[in-house]
């Protein structure tokens, strides 16, 4: 551990020294110190605590950001990147106040899509909507792979932090479809990494599409939480849009039981997608902010997407998935499996929400404030994570919220217990704050590893990690960025 | 107009959400208003609904119902499905025993609660809109 | 929870700020079009200038957490409340936001006051009631021009903008009201209160209101008709906002237009063989839901064809007059309306056409200041143009 939160920055360099700087390299429309710009960067949706960064800058290109970096890097002024602020782990709170970099403003084109090779070249302000937008205009034959989060969340934020997409049962963690990325470290040096590594000038548009064989220096900035560098651009995998797509839903009894079918669909090999929420989750969807489960209903939703290029290879995918429900029933569960469309079409078209990516999932936007343990979990621990994180939402009398996803055919799992609170509520967040902490214990015991964690969550993990990787975890932190400048405070650096 | 009780479980939810889709259409008024009549609908695997016609209002019970029901009509979700979509008629739905009413025999009830509840249901099915974001877009 | 001064006429919506919004971005976008909505946020970029923005504004300066300067000025009254913001938003609270927005001034201006010039449109109009300093007109002599009753069954409500900017529209609205038959006058009118309620400045709307609602009873009137969008929109929203109630209907000129072409009264003798884009106004779309009545009237209309820009409906780009900006920013104002002509230039359109006066002014000085050669017409201007018939 290097820091505490007084840096004390500027006693090497006046803060008006700063920001004159900051306008010499990024124009003065791109700078700000204003306190009523800087107020909504401060915090996040999260109960984290807020903290005012001392200046906003909007990057155009990434000269820019290189002056930055060895500007930064001289005083030691933290850098912390910003897309849209969505992630729920309070990553782009300024914890260390210093210059927060908004990328989605300027930096934000899509500069190639390669159809042969099926990928997307992106800047890091790209969003899911501004990309779902190109390729439906300009390639619909190609798809990306979509989050539960809203259409103006960062495409790069979520591979670089191991998001979970609707291709996730397919292709696993988002962290797997980064061909290369284009990165600054903490010397203002640019490095490319992956097949577009070769060249000294720019390189290829076309040279993107391989994170392999070389050896990986990828994973110095996957899941690093902007403490490496600061990322320019980033090579997405883009996959063939087939013509047949369709949305099954499962209505499972029994609380437990959702975890075996997720499981058992998933090793067919045949989904593109599995998502469970509570059923209380549903009613949140259709404006029941409050909801109950009531005698005689069903505990979980799972949603099951399946694509296919022709009808017989959609028959027989279909066929796949209802045997291996009847299966299911069988051996006693109670699974009845149904065509998503139609269902919520009678049931409240609200739903549409958890099918139409990228979409606003209506469950979560009602509230000032959201919080969540998102972990991958091993995927055999599923039915006593349920079970125990039930438990432990009654026990706060909180509405249970708990979402999963399946990923690459049941290799692991995505487990996922929110909460929706009033932030500005007396008490609102130091009782969610609780729920969540065991929620945490309880997780963090069984298995489960949190992605996007904020520090505090970070310190407990500490705890329990071997010393070898927190060893190894710090020494690269040290030399990736031996000022601390890069995110200060994320793993409690 | 006719005012529906809002639902808080899954069934009351799915119907309070096919039978508001008429409510402010004048036939399905005429058809609702003061025909004070009690249906049970029951979704095999789930539990079952009262659903009270009373006056110029639609309520729900899912538990202490009422002794004297007028009709009661059982099904499974996919017969549900089948009949809102049109690939299944009620009357090939009960030769198949895939519905099963109490109270056939008061034709007039069920003819009635049929143009109620199978053609508002028929009716959500067949809305091509799938945006519920663009709902109500007119009436702000 | 926090102390909101009780004074505030917005301290209800003042206090949905707080246990609502989540910062999820929704508002920056068409909500699945993912096109630029917001001008405000558009042009200034940093996330105070869009809706999230300004609500965490709202409380930070309720909090104290953000102290009161100059600097939030730009913050708070920068935006033409287009209510693109509503539309885009998928929370409970989305229909509220440009009255937070709106509320946020009025504590804006009690404690830094308005933006700059903003403050002429209330000494404007406690000198000459209306917001352009014009010499008050009591309509008498467009009275006697038109020989109208004193006391008639409707009052056409010109507006200000109508009456003192764009007489063309006012003109051939009360051409064709004539033709139309229906037995109607004209009031002394104040303004209805539009530019001060938007600007959070509301020492006058009050006693204007009352004034207005007793000018039409007086005139014995039970229907008024209006041609222009900003004062629809306050007559059938605000006026119940500020406790004034009235027993008069409400109506904009489309909807006597589209209801005698419905029953067959209305006939158009001659062409025009143009084609026009229409430009939905949004105090009348977004703000009260009107989209396709005035698409129908225009398809009516001989010869006429009629394109959609990119952003239409719900998704219009605003022109950038209302919300004080017109006053307040008026090069970013005209900008606004520049990068809608820029998108009426992607039709095939030679006529940009509105039903909203405010527009109307806008985007002709755009079409004016930057070349654009578009005629900017009103709805009523093009009917004006044309031989009509109507069956009384």
């Amino acid at each position: 551990m290097t820091e505490t939160k007084d840096r004390n920055i500027y006693e090497k360099i006046k803060k008006g020294a700063v920001f004159k700087k900051l306008v010499e390299i990024f124009g003065e429309k791109n700078v700000t110190n204003k306190s009523g710009d800087l107020y909504p960067y401060s915090y996040d949706m999260t109960e984290c605590e807020p903290h005012m960064p001392d200046f906003i800058v909007l990057p155009e290109n990434t000269a820019q950001l290189i002056e930055l970096v060895k500007f930064c890097n001289s005083y030691l002024i933290p850098i912390v990147p910003y897309i849209s602020g969505n992630n729920v782990g309070g990553l782009t709170i300024p914890e260390n106040g210093g210059i927060l970099v908004d990328f989605s403003k300027k930096m934000n084109k899509i500069l190639h899509i390669d159809d042969n090779m099926m990928y997307a070249l992106i800047e890091p302000g790209v969003t899911f909507g501004q990309l779902k937008k190109f390729l439906d205009e300009n390639y619909p034959h190609l798809r990306y792979s979509y989050p539960y989060a809203p259409p103006y969340s960062g495409v790069v934020g979520n591979v670089i932090l191991s998001g979970m997409n609707n291709l996730s049962c397919k292709i696993g963690s988002m962290g797997d479809s980064i061909n290369g990325l284009e990165v600054i470290t903490a010397d203002g040096e640019i490095a490319r990494i992956g097949s577009c590594f070769y060249g000294k000038d720019e390189a290829k548009p076309d040279s993107w599409w391989c994170r392999y064989p070389m050896p990986d220096l990828m994973g110095v900035f996957i899941n690093w939480q902007g403490m490496t560098g600061l990322v320019t651009k980033c090579a997405v995998q883009l996959w063939p849009n087939p013509p047949i797509k369709k949305t099954y839903l499962a209505i499972v009894f029994g609380l437990t039981d959702v975890a075996p079918v997720m499981r058992e669909v998933g090793r067919t090999e045949i989904i593109d997608d599995i998502s469970a929420v509570s059923i209380e989750v549903v009613k949140m969807t259709v404006d029941i902010p409050v909801p109950k489960k009531f005698p005689g209903e069903p505990d979980f939703a799972a949603l099951f997407s399946i694509s296919a290029k022709t009808k017989n290879q959609f028959n027989a995918k279909k066929e796949i998935l209802s045997n291996e429900i009847e299966n299911l029933n069988k051996q006693g569960k109670n699974v009845i499996l149904v065509d998503a469309d139609e269902f919520v079409k009678l049931f409240n078209l609200r739903v549409r929400c958890y099918i139409d990516l990228p979409s606003v999932l209506l469950s979560l936007v009602e509230y000032s404030g959201l919080t969540w343990f998102g972990s991958y979990a091993p995927s055999h621990k599923l039915e006593e994570l349920i079970e125990k994180v039930d438990k432990l939402f009654y026990k706060h009398n909180i509405t249970p919220f708990i979402y999963m996803k399946m990923m690459k055919s049941g290799h692991y799992a995505i487990f996922r217990p929110i909460m929706r609170f009033n932030k500005f509520k007396e008490g609102e967040e130091e009782r969610y704050h609780k729920l969540l902490e065991e929620i945490s214990d309880v997780c963090v015991d069984l298995g489960c590893i949190p992605y996007k964690t904020p520090a505090w969550m970070t310190e407990k993990m500490r705890k329990k990690i071997n010393p070898g990787w927190i060893n190894l975890f710090e020494k690269i932190k040290k030399c990736m960025d031996p000022n601390n400048i890069f995110n200060p405070g994320r793993w409690n650096t | 107009m006719i005012s529906i009780q809002k639902g808080e479980d899954l069934i009351t939810i799915s119907l309070q959400n096919i039978l508001s889709y008429r409510k402010n259409d004048e036939d399905f008024i005429n058809l609702v208003l003061n025909w004070n009549k009690k249906v049970l609908i029951e979704l095999e695997g789930f539990y079952p609904v009262e659903v009270i016609f009373n006056r110029d209002e639609i309520r729900f019970k899912i538990n202490n119902f009422d002794k004297k029901i007028n009709l009661k009509v059982k099904m499974d979700i996919i017969t549900f499905l089948d009949l809102a979509f049109g690939r299944l008629s009620p009357v090939k739905a009960v030769l198949k025993h895939k519905l099963k009413i109490k109270g056939l025999l008061k034709i007039g009830t069920l003819l009635k609660f049929m143009k109620i509840f199978l053609k508002t249901m028929k009716m959500v099915a067949s809305d091509p809109n799938n945006k519920y974001y663009e709902l109500n877009k007119e009436t702000r | 929870m926090v102390e909101i001064d009780k004074s505030l006429m917005g301290k209800n919506v003042l206090e949905l700020a707080f246990d609502n919004c989540i910062r999820c971005s929704t508002c920056k976008y068409s909500y699945k079009g993912f096109e630029p909505s917001c001008p405000s946020g558009e042009k200034f970029l940093f996330e105070s200038y869009w809706a999230s923005g300004k609500i965490r504004t709202i409380r930070g300066v309720v909090t104290g957490e953000l102290k009161w300067s100059e600097d939030l000025k730009d913050i708070i009254f920068a935006c033409p409340t287009c209510g693109a913001c509503m539309d885009a938003c998928q929370a409970p609270h989305a229909d509220y936001i440009v009255d937070m927005i709106e509320a946020l001034r009025e504590l804006a201006v009690k404690h830094i006051g308005p933006a700059k010039n903003q403050e002429f449109l209330v000494s404007r109009c406690e000198e000459n009631y209306n917001p352009y300093g014009e010499s008050n007109s009591d309509n008498e002599d467009l009275k006697k021009q038109f020989d109208l009753p004193d006391k008639a069954d409707w009052v056409y409500y010109i507006g200000c903008t109508s009456n003192y900017r764009q007489q063309s529209l006012r003109d051939s609205t009360l051409r064709f009201l004539k033709k139309s038959g229906i037995n109607f006058t004209l009031i002394d009118e104040h303004c209805c209160t539009s530019p001060m309620i938007r600007t959070g400045q509301l020492s006058i709307v009050k006693d204007y209101m009352s004034y207005n609602i007793s000018q039409i009873k007086n005139a014995g009137a039970t229907k008024v008709i209006t041609s222009c969008a900003g004062c629809y929109r306050t007559f059938k929203k605000d006026f119940e906002k500020f406790g004034k109630e009235f027993d008069f209907k409400v109506f904009h000129t489309l909807e006597l237009v589209k209801q005698l072409i419905d029953d067959d009264k209305l006939k158009f003798k001659s062409e025009y063989n143009k084609i026009v884009t229409y430009h939905d106004p949004c105090h009348l779309g977004r703000h009260m839901g009107v989209y396709e009545l005035p698409r129908a009237i225009y398809k009516q209309i001989p010869g006429l064809k009629l394109v959609e820009m990119r952003r239409n409906r719900n998704f219009a780009w605003c022109c950038g007059a209302g919300g004080g900006v017109k006053i307040g920013y008026p090069e970013w104002s005209v900008e606004i309306s520049k990068e809608r002509l820029e998108e009426a230039k992607e039709t095939e359109a030679t006529v940009i056409s509105s039903v909203c006066p405010f527009c109307r002014t806008n985007l002709s000085d755009a079409n004016d200041n930057y070349n654009f050669e578009f005629e900017v017409l009103d709805l009523m201007e093009i009917i004006d143009q044309l031989d009509i018939e109507i069956v009384k």
